[in-house]
């Protein structure tokens, strides 16, 4: 009972094969758990900004599941008011208009804001209420900003453009600034910027850390983003607010995301240091010679290794690249959620290696029918465990991924894999050295939960 | 009014995803944005469902909305039949694809000649109305579409001692050392309304399973949108007694007395009095007296709660006037008004958590709750003394005005209410409350030793 694999399988196409997410096949027609929507996408950045309010616009259970999201303690809202306007069938009928202006002079009244993003959902973009000119009229009635934010899930594959609409709007908030010498962070979805090392050098070099976007910030602290000396673009969602930034204001980008090659990651620090018009600590070159070594000692551990993988916290293209040409790694199958013009070049990079299959993501349920056939030797990202279990493949986690930036990027990878190569040896009864190669005993003194860290 | 600061009430599609998503041996199909589901697996979990390859969605893209190309739902309808083999599918439309009218009915009708499994259509998408409304269309379809005719001779025999009057009742309990009687007679009843969106549901079931087998030593078969497979319901007409728990499964009680001639008894179990009249009505139904073990036990707590019982005279030296308000689904708040008159503490507000629009009011006959005053003997309606308030400014404004109260409700009243309150959670939404033990009711005789443990906190908390 359940899919067939290899059927499934045989729908499929290879990387070589697309061009377009149109072209990807899913691994099933039914899906689960399914993609997350524009609208999380959008709560997540809105509910850190202090002093705002994120009015959702759309039928109950939108307004019910957003509400729940960000009332837990994992992502509680902080500092962020998240009320809705919850459409019946009279406002789908007859428009939202008069709920939304009557819901404006409460909302104003009872919480006086900054500014109040306004996230429209499925329903108020079939209907056709024309939001934008509502808000503009509401402009005019109120003295705070209101940014309206696009959040249709029908159009998306995922919940990354709520992000990057909700971070495009916020240009409306900033004015320009004398600059201030500090580094804004755009683009960390998750995770805290400051515990990363990339944060832990800034702050050596007395560079103040300045609006983190989507982060801790306040919708003030927006206002004032343009003093920074540079935007620091974690992950693409950031990348439109920092062209708009660089348009507007004149501040300049560093396309700095969680890239695992060592020489990628030293050009990104050159790149900043040479922004903030300051010498590049030495200790970088030495954290990227620690980091070429470290990958140049794990590739004969892991080589030959085969993996399936899903959506990380990482430069997913990026990734798959480096395990590929540095640590002789094979992808059997991708689980991908876009194809776009800034991962070509890493793409062609992989299919040099090999010419994985590609699917969509957020297909939990369907990829479990996939461990029996493909066999892989190591699993990134969500995926069955039980599946995983009886196959034999080993999941390799990265647990604060989120948290991590610079080098430490690169050892997290490279530990990883380190950790799921020792659990998969020991799953088939092997000798840590019995694979595909001995590993040194200084590494071996260096693994996680071996005294030390790569 | 326009502004929800808080929790919206969920909607009637809402509340057929969790009543559907726990049928063993069919699976929920979401046409709609996959965003739904995966929000909706937040809300799922708190609620305990686990969706095991029972819930799936087909996603949708801006071709599907502006074309109408239904060839999503199609294909996911074929592949499910195929793969997992289910008896039925369910296929609920999500807001937008009601919205832009897809016709999901038929497309159900054309593609179920072409599969296995029995589809059956929810084409509302969430603007029926709320979650009462949801559940007592969900109730309903599932009694009327998902059971079949049931022999005669299949119906098992606590129902035919219940028709005949004219045999006088012998109580057997059903133990370990009655094991003959055990063999020979199965007596069965089905719980109907027990709603996974429910603060507590499962330890209420837990407890009413107690007290069916204890006071008559009767088998709960069936725990209608809660705990049910396709094959359950299928056999629904083979119950002898079907319990309702709240006013929304009063059409499908209906539905199976006229289909199956099944009797019925609309009531909950609350507090210790509540208990006893509860099993006494059950009693007088099925024609099986209460076993005296518990109707001993229950009164003797009754008579522990008056003045001259634990504590003596001085125990009842109050030095405030306790009061209560109570904010809860329809059943709930009756229930636990109940209970709180036995505890003597007046309920000063009744708020019903809901719309009453979908709510039968003050049913009579077989169907009439117990709503005896215990001292005056009155019957009253009690749908009246119940209020909904639609704007919630009104209902925040109210939980920010009460001092030393007793406050029973969801969370959005213990986050509105000062604390200077005393607060215990029994209505959703309870995120903050998280249910793991399913053996903690409010129901039955467990559940008011509960509250009077709550109620000595409550005293000793606001210095009562």
């Amino acid at each position: 009972m359940g899919l067939d694999g290899n059927e499934m399988l045989r729908s499929l196409k290879h990387l070589s094969e697309v061009e377009r997410m149109k072209q990807v096949v899913p691994l099933s027609y039914a899906l689960f758990p399914g993609y997350h929507c524009p609208l999380m996408g959008a709560m997540l950045t809105i509910k850190e900004i202090d002093s705002s309010v994120m009015v959702v616009l759309g039928p109950d259970e939108c307004a019910y599941y957003t509400k729940m999201a960000t009332d837990g303690t994992g992502m509680a809202a902080d500092g962020c008011q998240i009320v809705s306007i919850v459409l019946d069938q009279h406002d789908v009928t007859f428009g939202c208009q008069k709920k939304l202006e009557a819901a404006f002079a409460e909302l104003a009244k009872e919480y006086n804001p900054k500014a109040v993003f306004l996230v429209t959902t499925c329903v108020p973009e079939v209907t056709g209420d024309d939001v934008d000119s509502l808000a503009d009229n509401l402009i005019e009635e109120y003295e705070f900003p209101i940014l309206v934010v696009h959040a249709e899930n029908f159009k998306t594959d995922d919940h990354l453009p709520g992000i990057e609409h909700t971070m495009s709007e916020c240009i409306r908030l900033m004015e320009a600034q004398e600059c201030d010498g500090s580094v804004n962070v755009l683009g960390l979805r998750l995770g805290d910027f400051r515990r990363t090392e990339t944060a832990r050098i800034l702050k050596e070099c007395n560079v103040p850390i300045g609006m983190l976007l989507p982060g801790k910030t306040s919708v003030e602290e927006i206002r004032r983003a343009p003093e920074a000396k540079v935007n620091l673009v974690v992950h693409p969602v950031g990348l439109p607010l920092a062209k708009k930034m660089k348009d507007r204001f004149g501040v300049p980008y560093v396309d700095f995301q969680r890239f695992s090659e060592p020489k990628t990651i030293l050009a990104c620090y050159q790149s900043l240091f040479q922004y903030l018009e300051q010498p590049m600590p030495g200790k970088i070159r030495t954290m990227y010679e620690a980091a070429e070594e470290r990958t140049e000692k794990a590739r004969p551990l892991l080589a030959g290794g085969r993996y399936i993988s899903g959506n990380t916290a990482l430069c997913n293209y990026e990734m798959h690249s480096f395990l590929h040409r540095r640590l002789g790694l094979t992808a059997q199958l991708l689980q991908i959620s876009d194809l776009d013009e800034d991962g070509l070049v890493w793409r062609k990079d992989i299919l040099q290696y090999a010419d994985p299959y590609v699917t969509r993501a957020a297909n939990i349920g369907a990829l479990q029918y996939l461990y029996p056939v493909l066999k892989p030797d190591y699993n990134l990202g969500a995926g069955a465990a039980r599946e995983m279990i009886k196959s034999g493949t080993v999941p390799v986690q990265m647990m604060q991924a989120y948290n991590t930036l610079g080098f430490e990027v690169n050892e997290m990878v490279v530990n990883a894999f380190l950790t799921a190569c020792q659990r998969k040896k020991g799953m088939l009864g092997m000798k840590p050295d019995g694979m595909s190669g001995k590993m040194p005993r200084e590494m071996m003194a260096r693994m996680p939960g071996k005294g030390g860290q790569l | 009014m326009s502004l929800c600061r808080f929790y919206p009430q969920p909607s009637d599609r809402m509340a057929i995803m969790w009543s559907l998503i726990p049928i063993k041996g069919a699976i929920v199909l979401e046409y709609g944005p996959a965003g739904t589901t995966h929000f909706g697996g937040g809300m799922y979990g708190s609620v305990g469902l686990r969706p095991n390859e029972s819930l799936f969605t087909t996603h949708i893209s801006e071709d599907d909305v502006v074309m109408g190309d239904v060839s999503r739902l199609e294909n996911a309808i074929l592949e499910l039949d195929a793969a997992y083999a289910p008896q039925v599918i369910f296929v609920v439309a999500s807001a937008v694809i009601a919205v832009i009218g897809t016709d999901i009915v038929g497309v159900c009708n054309y593609m179920q000649e072409k599969v296995n499994a029995r589809l059956v259509a929810f084409p509302d998408g969430g603007f029926r109305g709320d979650y009462t409304f949801g559940l007592r269309a969900v109730y309903r379809l599932l009694a009327e579409e998902m059971t079949t005719p049931v022999m005669r001779q299949e119906v098992e025999p606590s129902s035919a001692v219940s028709m005949d009057r004219s045999v006088e009742p012998e109580f057997k309990l059903q133990t370990k050392g009655n094991t003959e009687a055990a063999a020979a007679i199965s007596y069965t009843y089905q719980i109907l309304g027990a709603s996974a969106g429910s603060y507590r549901i499962r330890s209420d079931v837990w407890e009413v399973r107690q007290l069916m087998q204890e006071a008559f030593g009767w088998d709960c078969r069936m725990i209608m949108g809660l705990e049910t497979s396709v094959e359950e319901l299928s056999g629904a007409g083979k119950a002898s007694l079907n319990l309702v728990l709240r006013n929304e499964a009063l059409e499908a009680a209906r539905v199976f007395q006229k289909k199956f001639d099944t009797p019925y008894v609309y009531s909950a179990p609350y507090g210790y009095a509540g208990t006893l009249r509860w099993l006494n009505q059950i009693s007088e139904m099925i024609g099986v007296p209460v076993n005296p073990a518990v109707t001993e036990r229950l009164q003797e707590k009754i008579m522990d709660m008056r003045p001259m019982g634990m504590g003596g005279p001085m125990g009842s030296i109050r030095r405030k006037n306790p009061t209560a308000v109570i904010q809860g689904d329809y059943d709930t708040v009756l229930g636990l008004a109940g209970a709180m008159e036995e505890m003597e503490i007046p309920v000063v507000h009744r708020i019903c958590s809901h719309s009453l629009k979908a709510i039968e009011k003050a049913p009579m006959g077989p169907e009439r709750r117990a709503a005896v005053d215990m001292r005056t003997g009155v019957v009253e309606d009690e749908s009246d003394s119940l209020h909904y308030y639609p704007v919630e400014k009104e209902r925040l404004d109210l939980f920010g005005g009460l001092r030393d109260t007793w406050i029973l409700g969801s969370e959005e009243a213990e986050r509105f209410a000062s604390k200077d309150n005393y607060f215990t959670c029994v209505n959703a939404p309870f995120v903050g409350h998280t249910q793991i033990a399913s053996h903690l009711p409010f129901m039955g005789e467990k559940g008011m030793d509960y509250l009077r443990e709550c109620k000595s906190s409550y005293f000793a908390r606001c210095g009562i």
